[in-house]
């Protein structure tokens, strides 16, 4: 606390010494003058170690009259807005605030210069490359041994990643929050579905659950990849996991380019994937030990059309295939649900030699070409 | 009790999510109203507006790419056809200038829904 204050001391020692220059000389005595000689060293010794305390704290930082006017910055201040102590001197600082906050700024930090109260805002200043970051600023008042206000000290603080960092944590709260939301109501629509064609309970309990996993499964892809999408080989490889048993993998063949597909779509598409895998393991080539399935995409980026990824699923080498009688929940979201959800054009293709799903998905937010960035 | 208002009642359903919009046209055909849609982006559910007769509108708010269904909301406004969002989010996920327009909160019941759509018809 006594080295705060003294510390306080030599800065309105400082304002205070510019303040009385250029006034007359006066005729000193010798052991004055020593005196005095010894006093201005220390003065001096004082104001060196201010300055480079003061250049040398993260803050920008400034010093004003007890009206307000600014006579003192540090170099970070210099350094960060590209300006001089004359552009800046008294009022000048306003230059360099956004014009959408600079009025709050002024009323808020007058009421303070008139009140003597401590100040305390958040706000952009403009930085001498022309781009804004924001900053915590406040101001406290130094006091003389009457409690007269000397002069104000102030800092301001880069508070922008902190701020990204806060509004990233509240959208992705919100995000969450929404997307608890939706499963929740997706699980409501799988349990509707799956009992709605359910010829037993025990039937129900073990499509339910398949499906519930696959879900699970998109939701794992994603967290992986904090949310922002998940990668279509991915997506089909860990669909078809289950199914690569022991000198099985050979008739799983995957193949295509790097896809991004976001939140939304990587839970149809899996879905999808998920009711292909089944279908097949239940009554196409995986019901065999030799039928095989293959999965391959590309973009078509033929021009005069929006460029589309284009995926085709293929069985062959398995049991003949027929239509089924009634098309339950699969062939639903297949061919209803992707052109709803991703304006997808669908071609089921029961093909006595093997089932064919050809999905065309037009390029969209939703599913974009290239690696996910890491 | 409004099982009756809602028979016959076509709902504009605008959801951009496969199996919350299979939802909705499920619970839709079990209270006995007609499905308009399901639309998944604003284009399709204006498109769908262009040529048919609504009678009210559910509508998601956030239709997934960063498109919201507020064209739509404005231009069943401009129809003088009632709409309720229907969302994750809450009331507190809709702008503020819907603010008198009825939220159902997903997930929700027949029940939850048939009450909503009744609401909004009054």
């Amino acid at each position: 606390m006594g080295g705060r204050s003294q510390l306080l001391a030599a800065w309105s020692a400082d304002y205070a010494g510019r303040m009385v220059e250029g006034e007359g000389q006066t005729s000193d005595g010798g052991g004055e003058r020593a005196g005095r000689l010894r006093a201005e060293a220390a003065l001096r010794e004082s104001e060196a170690r201010f300055h480079l305390l003061a250049d040398s704290i993260p803050q920008l930082a400034w010093m004003a009259r007890p009206d307000g006017w600014i006579f003192w910055y540090n170099k970070r201040w210099y350094d960060y807005t590209g300006t001089t102590l004359e552009e800046m001197e008294g009022w000048g600082w306003r230059n360099v605030h956004h014009p959408d906050h600079v009025d709050r700024v002024v009323a808020r930090i007058q009421r303070s210069w008139q009140t003597g109260e401590p100040w305390e805002d958040t706000f952009p200043l403009k930085g001498r490359d022309g781009s804004w970051r924001w900053f915590l600023s406040r101001a406290l008042p130094v006091h003389d041994d009457d409690g007269r206000v000397t002069c104000w000290f102030g800092t301001n603080t880069d508070i922008t990643e902190l701020r990204e960092a806060d509004e990233r944590q509240k959208l992705l709260l919100a995000e969450l929050n929404h997307r608890v939301k939706n499963t929740l109501a997706a699980v409501q629509s799988l349990a509707g579905q799956t009992l709605h064609s359910a010829t037993s309970l025990e039937a129900f309990g073990d499509k339910f659950g398949g499906r519930l996993l696959a879900l699970s499964r998109s939701h794992d892809l994603l967290a992986r990849e904090t949310w922002q999408g998940a990668a279509l080989g991915e997506l089909v490889a860990e669909t078809l996991a289950p199914y690569r048993g022991e000198g099985a993998a050979a008739r799983i063949a995957l193949a295509g380019p790097a896809v991004r597909l976001a939140p939304t779509a990587a839970v149809t598409l899996g879905m999808a994937f998920h009711e292909l895998s089944t279908n097949a393991a239940k009554y196409g080539a995986l019901s065999t030990a030799t039928g095989e399935v293959a999965v391959d995409w590309s973009i078509d980026w033929r021009g005069g059309k929006t460029p589309a990824l284009e995926i085709c699923w293929r069985e062959s080498a398995g049991p003949p295939v027929e239509r089924p009688p009634q098309s339950g929940f699969g062939v639903r979201l297949i061919e209803q649900g992707l052109a709803l959800e991703l304006s997808a054009e669908v071609r089921l293709d029961f093909a006595p030699d093997g089932l064919k799903c050809l999905i065309r998905l037009p390029l969209s937010a939703k599913v974009t070409v290239g690696p996910l960035a890491r | 009790m409004s099982g009756c208002r809602l028979k016959g009642l076509r709902l504009l359903v605008v959801e951009d999510e496969a199996l919350v919009a299979m939802l909705l046209e499920d619970t839709l055909r079990a209270l006995g109203c007609r499905c308009v849609g399901p639309a998944g982006n604003v284009a399709q559910a204006l498109a769908l507006l262009e040529r048919e007769t609504v009678d009210l509108a559910l509508l998601d708010v956030n239709l997934g790419g960063g498109e919201r269904s507020y064209p739509v909301a404005d231009a069943l406004a401009a129809r003088s056809i009632r709409f309720i969002f229907v969302t994750g989010y809450g009331a507190s996920g809709v702008d503020r200038r819907y603010a008198p327009v009825r939220v159902l909160q997903k997930p929700f019941d027949e029940h939850e829904l048939a009450q909503a759509i009744a609401a909004g018809l009054d």
